[in-house]
């Protein structure tokens, strides 16, 4: 019984990606610091890729080989597909991060105000 | 008339009538033309010259126009009959990369309307763009990119597909809106707009994690909608909501619709104005069709036999739809009352607008997705057309504020003419596109579902409001005083910088006027686009079962 509930299933991967994913929605909601609201929206597509990858691996497992074998590997596809664009938007972000440093010598988000919403 | 048919046919080596049916890839010939484009533009840009660097701008344009050409030809060969020139009657629906984008009707005329509009924007975005940063020749092709992407979310038929598409959407416009980069407001407009952005694919990509799980990993729309329908579990229900409430929450964000559109005005106000025209509208037609086939074939809500959310979450999406397209209208209208920049003016007129065509997806019918799709087209041109204007007046007085329109009309008669147009247009005046765009839509959801009533009231009330401000930026470019800054405007019209500029114009007015009095026939082949999603919907079943053998 102890051994169950030790070994990692499905639930434990889906309660940890939900975890990653609120964090990351705090972090985003509530931070100041533009770099850290950066890897907040990083945290929230891991945790995405962390669900990807755990309901692939529990619909289609790697179980058999051979001709026989099944593999439906589209969530594991998808997860690099996150991992590569998020990249892109993680390069995009900090150019115009630095732009703006240069600009104000800071990268607190309370002092860019020339937009009044 | 076939002559241009054949010459294409002939060049392809294709012989006629398998086209559509074994030449899968050439569909996408046209994305293929703006890669191409792409890449030697982007050699072109890297040159050393100033002449090859401005020949960019003329590369794009004529790259945006072969692919238009292309998407024309396309439609011809695969949805009319070469011999009548009428549409086929059934439905043609072709799976192109392994199923990864569908190229139905829908697809074929999106993307005409999205290459035309987007050829617009890079004819009257030049001479703005080279006074502010004359030596940069890249603002073109991120132009081109992002309509590559906004292709791609029109034919999007898999979840990995809507992904890329949304992004190489979103990250080009991110670039876009900060193009200028030494100008402050124009770097926070690209910042708000990317951690906002950001931040709502991330919602997105959740919900849609949380659908592949469901569905039993599939990620084609149709084979989501089947997987959902199958497994029928009703202890999973609060996690299909969950799902579908977040994907929506990113839809929303990405259609600048209420409660999630406090970043619009800022993103708006903060672009370059030929940004500000691509965001309004390119990317609001590429996200609605988007949501079209999304509700339709992804979350099932469409044919019978394969309802894959139940009718629970049926009522649930509906009234989620309901309170954004409420929250939209009411919020875009009173805010715009009170603007004194065009440009935050046009903002708020844009939320507005995309509360009008959500209306059409409280009914969950294809007749009212028709009707939203003729909405769009009629709102890309009259749109494009006042920002081609707000442009010019923006690169010749240098100012984005009301005043700066009064008395326009002493020195440029026929663009206030024009901008009125597109403005009464924009208010729903008769004999114009806009008008019949709002009749076609309010009527049609009324008919679908007639306990709609109190909504179109609503929206008829929001237009009355929304004719307030529209007519008072009229009044003051036809009646008052002129403003200094018009006032030291040359009589003469510079041709080498607004000749662009008045081209754009006198086609805008054009489809616009030429909308409102062909409406039915494009209202038409509308319908028979969005139909034609059905059929595909309903024909899955065979791809279902190839796909697990």
């Amino acid at each position: 019984m102890m051994t169950d509930f030790l070994t990692p299933q499905l639930p434990h991967f889906l309660i940890l990606a939900t975890t990653l994913f609120v964090i990351g929605l705090v972090g985003v909601t509530t931070s100041r610091n533009v770099i850290r609201v950066l890897m907040s929206l990083e945290l929230m597509l891991n945790a995405v890729n962390i669900n990807m990858v755990a309901f692939n691996n529990y619909l289609s497992p790697a179980y058999g080989s051979g001709s026989g074998a099944q593999f439906f590997m589209s969530g594991q596809a998808f997860a690099i597909f996150i991992l590569t664009v998020s990249a892109a938007e993680a390069a995009v972000g900090l150019a115009i991060v630095i732009a703006l440093y240069r600009k104000y010598k800071t990268v607190d988000m309370e002092q860019f105000s020339v937009l009044k919403g | 008339m076939n002559w241009p048919v054949n010459w294409i046919l002939a060049f392809l080596n294709t012989p006629a009538g398998t086209y559509c049916t074994e030449q899968h890839l050439f569909h996408l010939l046209p994305e293929l033309a703006i890669l191409i484009t792409l890449s030697v533009g982007f050699w072109l840009a890297s040159a050393s010259t100033e002449m090859e660097r401005q020949s960019v701008w003329r590369l794009s344009f004529w790259g945006l126009f072969f692919a238009l050409m292309l998407a024309t030809g396309d439609f011809f060969l695969t949805h009319t009959d070469r011999a009548t020139g009428a549409l086929y009657p059934q439905a043609v629906s072709v799976p192109v990369l392994f199923d990864m984008i569908r190229a139905d009707l829908l697809f074929s005329l999106s993307r005409i309307v999205l290459y035309f509009g987007s050829m617009l924007v890079v004819l009257f975005a030049r001479y703005f763009v080279q006074q502010s940063s004359p030596s940069h020749g890249e603002f073109p092709l991120i132009i081109l990119g992002a309509t590559l992407g906004a292709v791609l979310m029109t034919g999007a038929n898999d979840l990995i597909m809507m992904f890329v598409a949304l992004e190489t959407l979103g990250i080009s416009s991110f670039i876009l809106s900060g193009y200028f980069r030494n100008d402050a407001k124009s770097a926070e407009a690209s910042l708000k707009y990317l951690l906002y952005g950001g931040a709502a694919t991330a919602v997105m990509l959740f919900g849609m994690s949380l659908l592949y799980g469901l569905s039993g990993g599939f990620t084609q729309f149709p084979l989501v909608a089947q997987g959902l329908a199958q497994w029928n579990h009703t202890q999973f229900l609060p996690v299909m909501v969950i799902a579908t409430v977040l994907m929506l929450a990113g839809f929303a964000f990405k259609l600048s619709a209420a409660p999630f559109h406090q970043w619009a005005p800022d993103v708006y106000d903060g672009s370059p104005v030929p940004v500000t025209a691509f965001l309004s509208v390119i990317s609001k037609l590429g996200a609605f069709v988007l949501l079209i086939r999304v509700v339709t074939l992804l979350l099932g809500t469409l044919a019978p036999g394969m309802v894959g959310l139940g009718g629970v979450t049926t009522s649930v999406l509906s009234g989620l739809f309901a309170v954004m397209a409420i929250t939209s209208m009411v919020v875009g209208n009173l805010a715009a009352l009170r603007q004194s920049s065009v440009k935050r003016l046009m903002a708020y007129s844009t939320i507005a607008h995309v509360g009008y065509i959500l209306l059409a997806f409280v009914v969950l019918q294809q007749a009212a997705y028709a009707t939203a799709l003729f909405y769009l087209v009629a709102y890309v041109f009259m749109n494009l057309g006042a920002f081609a204007i707000i442009t010019l007046v923006s690169q010749e007085t240098g100012r984005d504020d009301i005043n700066a329109y009064a008395g326009l009309i002493h020195k440029k008669p026929l663009m206030t003419l024009a901008l009125s147009i597109f403005l009464l247009s924009l208010a729903g005046i008769p004999i114009t596109s806009g008008f019949f765009a709002k009749f076609f839509l309010f009527q049609t959801v009324f008919k679908a579902n007639p306990a709609t009533l109190g909504l179109i009231v609503l929206a008829l009330l929001n237009s009355t409001v929304s004719l307030y401000y529209y007519i008072n930026l009229i009044r003051l470019m036809v009646i008052a005083e002129p403003s200094a800054a018009v006032a030291a405007l040359p009589r003469k019209v510079q041709w080498l910088t607004a000749g662009p500029v008045v081209a754009v114009v006198m086609v805008c007015v054009w489809v616009t006027l030429g909308m409102g009095i062909y409406a039915e026939p494009v209202l038409g082949l509308a319908r028979v686009a969005l139909a034609q999603v059905g059929t595909a919907a309903a024909s899955s079943n065979i791809l279902f079962l190839s796909a697990l053998h």
